[in-house]
């Protein structure tokens, strides 16, 4: 009765089980082979054909290395290099210490007023990068109001753009080093304390280690966003040239595609290393995580308090000051002779043929974008965290995800010019509709949403499948009755993320609108290039008028949708 | 659907229900379960007990169809499911973490797999209501998962389980993430309930007193093997290896030296033992002994195996005295003996003092030394 009955058995054959797939299995394993085609339809195909399109001469003829070539032997292309490296490297030496400090009060001070510091230091998310530049215009260039305070420098130029930059990255590095900081675990200072470290000791043993990969995410995060930015040095460069500008130029001045395929793929190769660098990173950090950790709670100094009060009053001030100025001066009837206030700037019309409708274009990509980009995006990202089996395909279509990260907005735009308008593309017929907008710019902006949604995945427990399955229940029915409501915090904030960008992002979509499809954040820098600078902030202020309004309104529904769902999620 | 498992006359009463051979699982090199075959009959209650990373689990994912076994078959009902996909088997399942659906009421997690067969509203709320009532919880159908003690989110996981009258009830280390106290009294609701239904069940546990208390026979693994297939006494009592002997109950591991077929020799003693099949005389052996096993009481010189011991320690487990015994001559060997408190005091049992005990033959078991 109790032997092992293995002896009396007749041997069966041991060869492999080949598990048969059920329904599920079928339409989940479909639904990846979709996923991974649109990804390379949207993204792979188009840098292929910017690859390619760097080996071709005017008439598409293959010729090598010669473009290559050409630019390096070229000084006054080549010198833009060097520009784009030098702007970038300071903007993140000046960025990053500032949001460290200003970090460091959020998290780890009892100062005052925490809450509007933080949402202060969140404005420039709101804006196009065209902003800042304008606004530094107002203030310091040749109609400043404060021009004699640069004394005699010009704005226009490395110093506008790094000013600039500083501006528009900072909320980017503040949000990652914030996180990094909010890491700390409170039984590392007391055993610290309890051992007799001096409070400098501490900071270098403790604090900055335990930061350090957030400094370093940052650090790259914002080098890439400054070298692959292009509003801020079209509008406040003047004749300080960086790539970003020099794609623009040659591609739609001059029409010389092959040379600016060439200048994109110079611009990718920053992107991708700090995009390399960035992975390897973000992988140490997981292994710091600890479930066990006591969240650290800032005791109160009021020396150190008010110190971080006073540099978060100033920084957060100077961004505060930076907004109200273009706001301020979208108002102003003739900027700096008369200072009266008029609505008339805001009478596209009289500026712009497109007028209005650049802006209600806008909210219609937005729109799309949201709805149909965090559809895709949260079920390709179900796909690949939940389905079973299939790894291959679940890996590839996670690394196809994670590359649109790596690829700047404004090459992503010239390889969306160069695979979707070749005549025998058979998707031509996108071109120059609403719908390629929207399909870059869901692309573009992919690889934030998907980790997003990830993360948001992964904290469900991992057998909601399993019980599925075992009750007869096939998996979209758990996926929308369970995975869905219990996810949809991750998934308004993913609307939410696609919806600003797209309000906001020009890079990309500056090579694929069309007369029909013109943007609001096109038609800033349009008008801004034909010196209507009042009625380019105007419109530029109606973006951040938006992306704030759709941004509150977001907080407002997701702090009811917490109370509603609180039943379930708090005793 | 729902009257096959139970309901229905089987075919043949005397065959397995469940029939697992040869069932293999490789992860990459590593042998995770390794030709692993047994039966189970109907209604039975069985256990697979063994350490972490033995292949308890990987055994029930496989038999669920959640992780396929690399090769090997298996049988259910007289039917071949070693290639199917969860849904298409007849099985209901109670996870550790129970993985109740959050955002769904209690109603809706127990009905859950109702909702797909047509029930009529009436027929679902009666079925739901019975189902609790199964469980202990009746009337708590308005809660959310997140409102209830742990010990009740795991009864609503079993009755959910149950809900679609599965013909084979499988339990991931169902008790494990609950306190002691609730542990000991769900052990019993789970085993009467699956008594009252006759459901065929295999829960697989880490805790041996878990697996004693409840299975009808345990499944004892150990790295991807079966070590032992029995019903709990005999798990207890005759263990078929060193590994079980250590892993199930306390015992105690002595080294010995075999001198005839029977008899070993303990450091200057010599005892009488149980059968020791398969070993020549003059070979190394263990020889093991459960605490408890160890005589005080009427124990003479005449008594066999006496061996004299001085205590060097006495540990105080509340009802029970747990001694270190180290014999006179014994060489180095020391080993464990349990004491009622009644003997303590009538022996008037502390350290340092000489004591004579007597292991009984009949409870002597032997290994070869390996």
């Amino acid at each position: 009765m109790a032997t092992i009955a293995a002896d009396a058995r007749p041997a069966t054959p041991l060869s492999r089980v080949r598990g048969r797939l059920d329904r599920d299995d079928w339409i989940m394993r479909a639904s990846l082979a979709l996923a991974g085609l649109w990804l390379v339809v949207t993204m792979v195909l188009p840098l292929w054909s910017l690859l390619s399109k760097s080996f071709e001469d005017r008439a598409g003829g293959f010729v090598g290395f010669a473009n290559y070539a050409t630019y390096f032997s070229n000084p006054a292309l080549t010198y833009s290099i060097i520009n784009s490296l030098e702007v970038s490297l300071i903007a993140t030496a000046i960025t990053i210490p500032l949001a460290f400090v200003y970090a460091y009060a959020l998290t780890r001070s009892c100062m005052r007023l925490k809450g509007m510091f933080r949402a202060l230091a969140l404005i420039p998310i709101l804006a196009p990068s065209l902003l800042p530049a304008i606004s530094f215009i107002y203030m310091f260039g040749n109609q400043g109001i404060v021009r004699d305070w640069l004394f005699g420098q010009s704005i226009y130029g490395p110093l506008g753009i790094i000013m600039a930059e500083v501006f528009y990255c900072f909320p980017h590095a503040l949000m990652i080093i914030v996180t990094a900081l909010s890491l700390a675990d409170s039984r590392l200072y007391e055993a610290a304390v309890s051992l007799g470290a001096s409070k400098p000791r501490i900071f270098l043993t403790v604090t900055l280690p335990g930061a350090r990969y957030g400094l370093i995410s940052a650090a790259f995060v914002v080098f890439t966003l400054v070298i692959t930015d292009f509003g801020i040095p079209k509008v406040i460069g003047g004749r300080y040239n960086v790539l970003a500008t020099d794609i623009y130029k040659q591609v739609i001045g001059q029409q010389n595609f092959g040379m600016g395929a060439v200048v994109g793929m110079v611009l990718l190769a920053p992107a991708v290393l700090a995009f390399a660098v960035d992975r390897l990173v973000q992988r140490k950090q997981v292994a710091l995580l600890s479930a066990r950790a006591v969240p650290l709670e800032p005791k109160p100094n009021p020396r150190f308090d008010w110190i971080m009060f006073a540099f978060c009053a100033v920084v957060g001030g100077a961004i505060f000051g930076v907004l109200a100025v273009a706001g301020w001066a979208s108002f102003i009837k003739f900027w700096p002779y008369n200072l009266s206030l008029t609505l008339d700037n805001y009478a596209f019309g009289n500026f712009d043929s497109a007028g209005w409708s650049s802006y209600w274009n806008s909210l219609e990509l937005a729109a799309w974008t949201a709805v149909i980009g965090t559809a895709i995006i949260f079920c390709v990202a179900y796909l690949v965290e939940k389905s079973k089996g299939f790894l291959l395909g679940r890996s590839l279509v996670q690394l196809l995800a994670m590359l649109p990260l790596a690829v700047p907005g404004l090459v992503l735009g010239l390889c969306y010019i160069f695979f979707f308008n070749h005549p025998s593309n058979p998707l031509v017929f996108l071109y120059g509709t609403m719908a390629i907008l929207v399909i870059n710019t869901i692309t573009h902006f992919y690889t934030v949403s998907h980790l997003t949604a990830v993360t948001a995945l992964k904290q469900l427990d991992s057998e909601f499948e399993a019980v599925s399955a075992s009750l007869k229940v096939p998996f979209y029915v758990t996926f929308w009755k369970v995975t869905v409501p219990v996810c949809l915090p991750a998934i308004l904030d993913i609307s939410i993320y696609l919806f600003v960008n797209a309000m906001t992002t020009v890079s990309a979509v500056i090579f694929i609108y069309s007369p029909d499809t013109k943007l609001a954040s096109v038609a800033v820098i349009n008008m801004d290039d034909n010196g209507m600078t009042t009625a380019a902030t105007a419109m530029a202020m109606m973006i951040v008028y938006t992306s704030a309004a759709v941004r509150l309104a977001h907080a407002l529904v997701t702090a009811g949708l917490q109370r509603r769902l609180q039943a379930w999620r708090k005793r | 659907m729902d009257v096959k498992a139970n309901g229905g006359a089987p075919a043949d009463a005397d065959a397995p229900y469940l029939r697992i051979e040869r069932v293999s699982k490789l992860f990459g090199s590593f042998v995770a379960l390794k030709e692993v075959s047994f039966d189970i009959y109907r209604g039975e209650f069985v256990c697979f007990l063994g350490p972490s990373g033995c292949g308890k689990t990987t055994l029930l994912r496989a038999i669920a169809g959640l992780d396929l076994q690399t090769s090997g078959r298996i049988e259910q009902d007289g039917r071949d499911i070693s290639s199917l996909p969860p849904s298409g088997r007849d099985f209901g399942i109670v996870f550790q973490s129970y993985a109740l659906f959050p955002n769904l009421s209690v109603f809706d997690n127990v009905a859950y797999g109702l909702r797909s067969r047509g029930l009529s509203r009436a027929a679902m709320e009666a079925r739901v209501a019975e189902l609790l009532g199964l469980v202990g919880l009746p009337g708590e159908v308005r809660k959310y998962p997140a409102q209830l003690s742990g010990g009740q989110q795991q009864r609503i996981a079993v009755a959910r389980a149950l809900a679609i009258s599965p013909g084979l009830l499988l339990l991931d280390e169902p008790l494990s993430a609950l306190d002691a106290r609730v542990r000991v009294r769900l052990r019993h609701e789970i085993r009467a309930l699956q008594r009252r239904l006759g459901v065929t069940t295999i829960m697989v546990t880490h805790d041996q007193e878990e697996a004693l208390t409840m299975a009808d026979r345990i499944v004892v693994m150990n790295q991807g093997i079966i070590e032992q297939i029995g019903t709990p006494v005999e798990i207890y009592r005759h263990p078929a290896t060193p590994f079980v002997a250590d892993f199930v109950g306390t015992m105690n591991f002595l080294d010995a030296t075999l001198v005839a077929p029977g008899r070993v020799r303990l450091g200057a003693v010599e005892v009488a033992c149980g059968a020791s099949d398969g070993l020549v005389p003059g070979a190394a052996v263990q020889l093991c002994f459960r605490p408890e096993d160890v005589s005080v009481r009427q124990v003479e010189r005449s008594t066999p195996n006496v061996v004299d011991v001085t205590i060097e320690g006495l540990e105080f487990l509340g009802s029970f005295c747990r001694g270190t015994l180290k014999p006179l001559d014994g060489g180095p060997n020391e080993f464990v003996a349990d004491f009622s408190i009644n003997l303590v005091r009538d022996f008037d049992l502390a350290v340092g003092r000489n004591l004579s005990v007597a292991l009984p033959a009949d409870r002597l078991r032997i290994y070869p030394k390996s």
